[in-house]
């Protein structure tokens, strides 16, 4: 059994092949057995970790996916395929589906980053900036000159498309 | 008369005057400075403000690298983006339009930039410059002379660059490629012919030593030219569909069963390998040789059964091979065949109505363990199986027995995942069918249908289907290629009906229509 102390000092304890789905636990635990001392992981609070905890229980007994070669394009890095388990839990509020993002990337687990990234670029597709700005609760911050150059962008895109 | 002394008072006055003037006119001019400098200050506040306040948002806590993998999500696959329509192959542009950020980060990232797919020179550019010094993927299409010269620029100066090309020729570009023409790091080549009618011929650069780092090879809608030196040892995956024109049949140009299995057995690192209409009926008939290909992990042929089965029977592979199989009806029963079919993942048959043969096959086929089936209809259209089921019928529409027959090779929970429909009749005989089906399908997420009377049947039997808790996790219905008014009652149906399922709400159906060029 392997236990984690997150940011909010809650305790977790999972088994190994739960645990070592977390490259970043992995690694503390050296690939050994059992862990006496609680690994902490501050940069993850209790929800999110409950969530981490849920995908890794889930996909515990998944082949290993196959390395990407040094240089694939990183659109073809969506290595796994959604499945409808997958989709359902990637269905959460924006706040929570940022945050496993961040944890998936710090704890280092990439089918979950992968996941959260697809969920995130399927929800721009298709949506103009204002529409993307509106819906992520973002403002421009653009100079006068980007401005500008946007403007140039948008006639350079209506003639190429014309 | 006034005393000269006022003269000269008044004199000074003046001239005190114009200083004061001289002054005040500096004075304003350094407020209006700094009153402009304060507003270039106030609004690059403004600005950070803004910046800073996106920072705070949840998607703006993501760090640049992650931002540039969600950024390339955003564009399409790759292997798509030559079917896309020219007005959203570039959508996803957008990103740098969004906010500050992402258009420093965008601009930034020199891996989003490296698919060129347009034969606008300015973007060309654009692209080229953004992209840094990485390899680069080109995809374009070949219509006319005009059309080659952004492609002849790319060969002349980045030719080390190029890693992938993806062509689709619609015009003779033999005459157009300059004498010693290579592309030295190019190891994914894809060429589709879409003017078979007018060029046949596989254009004459290509070979081995024009690509000799070649390794994926894909040729569509090509004369065979299994002699050419392209198909040598470093190819990996090759993927070969003949002529859809009957007149180019490999049959009828000769193309001999010895000069296939020469290449074949010259590309010994053959990982995936997948033909089309491309073998001859001899293939294989009259030899006892054996092609060893150790590393192949993946067989897809779709050809007339006995030319798939002779190919089969004399390739030697490991038995972790995954075979997907579609072939035509034959009347012959299939002899021998279950130790070939022991790695079948998914199989498709060619549909004639009047030919129901295939029962045989149900004695071999490891229906337990397919993830795919479906039928083909005449003329062929190529389809992909893979967790798939497909049905698309024939013209003639199929038999009530050969549907039950089919949607009987379908196990209970199976794990398709996907199915398309096209041109099923709406019957009563195959409401039941199709009803019994979806009891069978708990994996469905998606379903796709296309052709009026298979919306109809579509639109009669899913509701009740959905509200009896059959197909659990159906997530949405895309209706496709259906020209017709009256497309529009059947998705209201299911919109209205199926719109009640909290899990459809996202996604319902989509009435994607697309007109057919």
């Amino acid at each position: 059994m392997v236990t984690v102390v997150v940011s909010d000092g809650v305790t977790f304890t999972m088994e190994q092949d739960v645990a070592f789905q977390c490259g970043l636990i992995a690694d503390f635990a050296g690939g050994g057995g059992d862990q006496e001392e609680p690994i902490p992981i501050q940069a993850v609070n209790s929800t999110v970790m409950r969530k981490v905890i849920e995908y890794c229980e889930h996909h515990r007994n998944d082949p290993p996916q196959p390395e990407v070669p040094e240089g694939t394009p990183l659109e073809r890095k969506d290595r796994r395929g959604r499945d409808a388990w997958d989709k359902q839990f990637i269905q959460v509020e924006q706040e929570l589906l940022f945050e496993i993002i961040l944890a998936a990337n710090y704890l280092n687990i990439k089918p979950l980053l992968d996941l959260g990234c697809s969920q995130v670029a399927e929800m721009m597709k298709g949506k103009t900036p204002a529409e993307i700005q509106q819906m992520f609760n973002i403002v421009n911050g653009f100079t006068a000159d980007e401005e500008a150059q946007n403007g140039e962008g948008e006639e350079k895109a209506r003639n190429l498309n014309s | 008369m006034a005393h000269p002394n006022v003269y000269i008072m008044v004199d000074m006055n003046r001239r005190d005057l114009r200083q004061q003037v001289v002054q005040a006119q500096q004075m304003i001019d350094q407020l209006t400075k700094e009153y402009q400098a304060a507003l270039a200050e106030q609004s690059a506040c403004i600005i950070q403000h803004y910046r800073d306040l996106n920072f705070l948002t949840p998607v703006g806590r993501l760090p640049p690298e992650l931002l540039v993998n969600i950024f390339a999500l955003c564009s399409p696959q790759r292997t798509k983006l030559e079917e896309l329509p020219i007005a959203t192959r570039y959508a996803w542009l957008v990103v740098t339009r969004v906010c500050h950020q992402w258009r420093i980060v965008a601009l930034g990232a020199s891996e989003l930039w490296t698919t060129i797919s347009t034969g606008n020179m300015v973007r060309i550019t654009e692209f080229l410059k953004l992209s840094s010094n990485r390899p680069l993927t080109v995809q374009t299409s070949i219509i006319s002379d005009a059309s080659f010269l952004p492609l002849r620029m790319l060969f002349n100066q980045y030719s080390s660059r190029i890693e992938t090309l993806s062509l689709s020729v619609r015009y003779d570009v033999s005459n157009l490629v300059p004498e010693n023409f290579s592309l030295p790091r190019l190891k994914v080549l894809s060429l589709i012919n879409n003017h078979s009618s007018v060029v046949s011929r596989v254009p004459n650069f290509i070979s081995h030593q024009s690509f000799p780092s070649l390794q994926h090879l894909v040729l569509s809608g090509w004369h065979a030219c299994w002699e050419n030196t392209i198909f040598h040892c470093n190819i990996t995956n090759l993927v070969i569909s003949g002529l859809r024109d009957p007149r180019w049949s490999p049959s009828m140009q000769g193309s001999s069963s010895r000069e296939i299995l020469n290449a074949l057995s010259r590309m010994r690192m053959l990982e995936s390998l997948d033909l089309e209409d491309v073998l001859p009926s001899s293939i294989a008939s009259q030899t006892t040789r054996t092609i060893t290909l150790p590393r192949l992990k993946n067989v897809r042929l779709s050809d007339g059964v006995v030319q798939c089965i002779r190919l089969l029977s004399i390739l030697v592979y490991t038995p972790q091979v995954c075979i997907d199989l579609e072939f035509g009806s034959s009347r012959t029963r299939i002899e021998t065949t279950s130790t070939l079919f022991q790695n079948i993942r998914s199989i498709a048959l060619e549909f004639t109505p009047s030919e129901i043969v295939f029962q045989g096959f149900s004695d071999v086929l490891p229906t337990e363990r397919l993830s795919g089936l479906g039928v083909r209809p005449t003329p062929r259209i190529r389809v992909s199986f893979i967790r798939q089921f497909h049905y698309p019928a024939a013209e003639n529409n199929p038999s009530s027995h050969a549907i039950a027959w089919l949607f009987s090779l379908v196990p209970e929970s199976s794990p398709i995942q996907s199915c398309f429909f096209c041109s099923i009749p709406d019957t009563n005989h195959n409401r039941e069918q199709m009803t019994s089906l979806f009891e069978k399908l708990p994996n469905v997420t998606q379903l796709c249908v296309s052709q009026k009377s298979a919306v109809s049947l579509l639109a009669a039997t899913l509701p009740s289907s959905v509200n009896s808790a059959s197909l659990p996790l159906l997530e949405g219905v895309d209706v496709i290629n259906v020209d017709d008014w009256e497309i529009g009652r059947y998705c209201t149906i299911l919109n209205s009906e199926l719109g009640r399922r909290e899990r459809l709400h996202r996604t319902s159906v989509r009435h994607s229509f697309e007109r057919s060029n």
